[in-house]
Formats: C-alpha cells, sequence, structure tokens
C-alpha cells in the first residue's frame, strides 16, 4: 500500500511523489485497463490519461486514504470511455474460437492459454468484466470495488456472482473437456504399464 | 445446504440444493470454515457448482501465469507529457500573475455583488447631496443687498441668510 505521505506530499505538488505513485501504481493500472480494452496500445493510451488527469486534478482528491479507488475510478472512466468510443464489446462466437473440438487448457501453451482465457474475458459486458478483472486480477475488496463502480457492496456481490457464472457457462465445455482428458490420461498410464 | 437455489439443468447426482454463495463465499476466501465440509461434499456430487469453481480457479492461475508490465517507452512518454502540462500550468499562472487588473476575469458573488451596489448607492447619495450643499442654492445662501437710500440712517448694509432669516448690518 502506498504510504499516505507520499500522497499528501503529491497533493501538495511534490513532482518525485508523483513519479513514486505512478511507479508503484502503473502495472495494476495498466493490467485492469488491458483486461478491460484487450488492446496493448488502447490500454496504455488510457493509463496515460489515467496518470495525467490524477497528476492535473490533485487538488480534487479529497481523502488522501481513497487513493487507490480514486486511481481506479479514473482508470474505469478512461476504459469505459473508449469501450462506449469504439464498441469493442467483441461478440461471443467472434470472441470464442477456441472451442472444445480444439486443444483443452491443459495442453495449450502459457500464451494460448493465456489468450483462451483472454477471449472469453473479452466476451463479457463491460459491466461484468470489470468486477471480474478488479476482484480476480486486481484482488480488491467489495468495498473498493463499491467505491470505483460506484455501486453499494452487495450490488458489487450480486454483479460478480452472476458474471462468474456467465464466465462458468461460457467456459463449460473446454472444462469439461479438460476434465475428460484429465480422466483418460490416468487410464492410458495404467494400460501403458501394463 | 443454506440459501441457495436448485439448477435446472445441473445432473448433479445428490439432491441437496445448490448453494452458489457458499461457492463464490469460498472463492473470496469469506466461508467460514464450520461450512467448508458442507461445500466440498456438495461440490463432489454438483458438477454445476464444479464448473464455476474450476472455471474461477483455472481464470486465477493462468492470469498469475501472465507477465504484465508497462514498456519502458511508455514511462518516458507518460513522464514526458506530465512535464509538459507542469510547464504549461507554469505559463499559464505566470500569465495570470502579469494580467493587468483590467483584463482580470474572476468570478463573485451575489452577495458581494449586493454589497458593492448598495454602497455605491450609499456614497452616490452621500455625494449628490454634497454636490447640491456645495452648488447653491439650498441650505445656506448669502445675498448682499445694497440700500440706495439708508434707511434705518445708520445701516448701509444689510446681510441676509435664510432659511431663518438673520440680518446683518455692517455695523
Amino acid at each position: 500500500m502506498m504510504h499516505r505521505d507520499t500522497i499528501e506530499a503529491f497533493k501538495s505538488g511534490d513532482d518525485l511523489a508523483f513519479v513514486s505513485i505512478y511507479n508503484h501504481y502503473k502495472t495494476g493500472i495498466y493490467s485492469f485497463c488491458l483486461k478491460m480494452l484487450m488492446s496493448r496500445d488502447l490500454a496504455l493510451d488510457a493509463v496515460q490519461d489515467t496518470f495525467v488527469r490524477v497528476y492535473e486534478n490533485r487538488d480534487r482528491l479529497m481523502n488522501t486514504g481513497a487513493f487507490k479507488s480514486w486511481l481506479y475510478t479514473i482508470a474505469r472512466n478512461q476504459c469505459l470511455n473508449r469501450i462506449r468510443k469504439l464498441k469493442r464489446e467483441v461478440p461471443l462466437d467472434e470472441a470464442c474460437e477456441l472451442r472444445s473440438d480444439q486443444s483443452p487448457i491443459g495442453e495449450l501453451e502459457k500464451s494460448e492459454r493465456i489468450e483462451f482465457v483472454n477471449r472469453y474475458l473479452a466476451a463479457l459486458s463491460p459491466s461484468y468484466r470489470e468486477v471480474i478483472v478488479l476482484r480476480e486480477f486486481q484482488n480488491l475488496s467489495y468495498e473498493e470495488i463499491g467505491a470505483i463502480t460506484r455501486s453499494t457492496i452487495s450490488a458489487v456481490k450480486s454483479r460478480l456472482f452472476k458474471a462468474r457464472r456467465k464466465l462458468a457457462n461460457e467456459m463449460k465445455p473446454a472444462m469439461a473437456m479438460m476434465a475428460a482428458r484429465a480422466a483418460e490420461k490416468p487410464a492410458e498410464n495404467e494400460s501403458d504399464t501394463k | 445446504m443454506s440459501d441457495g437455489h436448485q439448477h435446472n439443468e445441473a445432473p448433479s447426482i445428490d439432491d441437496s440444493p445448490c448453494s452458489e454463495s457458499d461457492v463464490d463465499l469460498y472463492l473470496d476466501g469469506e466461508l467460514p470454515a464450520s461450512r467448508e465440509a458442507d461445500l466440498f461434499r456438495h461440490l463432489s456430487t454438483c458438477s454445476s457448482c464444479r464448473d464455476c469453481l474450476n472455471s474461477v480457479l483455472s481464470l486465477r492461475r493462468i492470469h498469475g501465469e501472465e507477465y504484465i508490465s508497462v514498456p519502458p517507452w511508455a514511462d518516458d512518454a507518460l513522464l514526458a507529457r506530465v512535464d509538459k502540462r507542469r510547464r504549461a500550468g507554469r505559463r499559464t499562472a505566470q500569465l495570470h500573475t502579469n494580467q493587468s487588473i483590467w483584463s482580470a476575469r474572476t468570478t463573485v458573488t451575489i452577495r458581494s455583488v449586493l454589497v458593492v451596489a448598495g454602497a455605491v448607492l450609499v456614497s452616490a447619495a452621500y455625494l449628490t447631496k454634497q454636490f447640491a450643499s456645495a452648488s447653491g442654492h439650498v441650505f445656506v445662501e448669502q445675498e448682499h443687498v445694497r440700500f440706495i437710500d439708508p434707511i434705518p440712517p445708520l445701516r448701509s448694509e444689510v446681510y441676509v441668510f435664510y432659511p431663518g432669516l438673520t440680518i446683518e448690518a455692517d455695523r
């Protein structure tokens, strides 16, 4: 967690404190933007705009304790603006090129596995995607997610649980295939040994 | 299981109702230890809840394998952009300080406008009064009357002040 003094110093105009804050949060914000926008260029652009806004609006930050939520709120707004602008919601059929008839997750190369998961993630609506990314990847609490998305904790929980169900339903064929392969493998090994 | 509902499509071996919220609580590390045994018993028979759990765990695991970092050129680009903004901000601030008082624009409250307007009215009224008294015919007027034929014989000049008549002779 970022030290409060650093945030206070940044608020009072210390540019070194800003660099320190940037270095501390840049990977998390980039990761969030990348998963929301599914494009490196767009994500880097959103990260830059986020930190420039943070720098310019430092005097609007009232509570230094809520800096992280404030930062993610700005990043979220940047992402949603871009999604709205580009209408980048990828249709599910287009997104999930890798289906159960192809290699199951366990047999894919690392980069392919990442690509595979990203495609399912991209198929979710932005409102579901953001809670999944904030909770599963950024490890934020319900309270923090509520502050970022301007929702109540119960609304966050409800949306997160629905998003998980939706993701599970979409990934179900691939997961079933993987489980079947995993079950087959011990049987093959047993027959080989005989 | 607690507050769950029955999955329609779940080919569950046992008939215990699914507790989706328990799966979610477990995933978030908030399920009480006393309920974990029940959840695992349920997961062993309910494919739907198991799929949900597995897909989220897979998602986490695969995300953990992904190495995400901001390229160095992006750091440089951001810091250059911020530096540019900072310089522009300084220039603007300097321009503001060098501005003449006539071109300065500030926001004022209605209250201050009313106070200033009242002060202007009061001072205008006062000045009008002063001006009127200084220029002539209101409060004090002096006329110099010269008698051709001095009556009474000892006085040749009479000063008349009015309102409130005052006559003053030179002797």
